[in-house]
């Protein structure tokens, strides 16, 4: 059975890079089917799911949003963010408790810098003060 | 973070969310031939049972009291109530499809 690659990408890594039987995304038209042989094409994706088949069976991706270009079997997918799971059950859990946790780890960090501000005004302030 | 990507990131969840739900939802109602068969048998169930009540009750009080005009009459309820039955089902199965 023929097959196309597939390779998603987001900013910071690549979430999967393999063969696959077939990929269905979305557009702002609706779903769309990708099969080996298919047209060349571009789309833009919006926020939702991707799903591909390979050998290990069926997979979701959650996309925040990104490009679709396909040109002979090559397909290569950019999104902003993008996580897989396998059950479709299980996606929109992941994607939740992803954001959960980079939101606390971007919360932590902004401390951390509010902290070294503080630290710096304090200094600058005694400087000031012991001239 | 701040409040746009605090926005963007709430959208992301919810359209995963949703459109997993409603991917989930298609595939529960693909239930494929026998479940198309069992709906159109229950649709023609739906039609043809009252109109049959009805004729064979208009037939029973039209020989029982002699008016023939009742069988007819009683007909055309059966007839009335089938149809009302099937559209309600169609309008059951429209409205499933729709979500």
């Amino acid at each position: 059975m023929s097959t196309l690659e597939l390779g998603i990408r987001t900013a910071v890594s690549t979430l999967f890079q393999g063969r696959v039987r077939s990929i269905r995304a979305e557009d702002l038209d609706g779903w769309f089917g990708i099969r080996p042989g298919r047209r060349d094409l571009a789309a833009v994706l919006p926020a939702g799911l991707l799903l591909f088949e390979d050998e290990a069976g069926e997979a979701f991706v959650a996309l925040a949003g990104g490009l679709l270009d396909l040109r002979g079997d090559c397909c290569r997918v950019m999104a902003r963010e993008a996580l897989l799971a396998r059950r479709l059950d299980e996606i929109a859990d992941r994607v939740e408790q992803y954001t959960r946790v980079r939101r606390q780890r971007s919360d932590a960090q902004r401390d951390v810098f509010d902290d070294l501000a503080k630290e710096a005004l304090r200094r600058l302030a005694r400087q000031d003060v012991s001239r | 973070m701040n409040g746009d990507d605090g926005a963007r990131e709430e959208g992301y969840v919810r359209e995963v969310r949703e459109k997993a739900e409603r991917l989930s939802r298609a595939r529960q109602r693909e239930g494929g031939f026998w479940r198309h068969v069992a709906h159109v048998g229950s649709l023609g169930f739906v039609f043809v049972l009252p109109l049959v009540t009805g004729a064979v009750l208009g037939h029973c009080v039209a020989e029982r009291t002699g008016r023939r005009g009742l069988a007819l009459v009683l007909l055309l309820v059966g007839l009335l109530a089938g149809a009302f039955g099937s559209w309600r089902l169609i309008q059951e199965s429209l409205r499933e499809d729709g979500e």
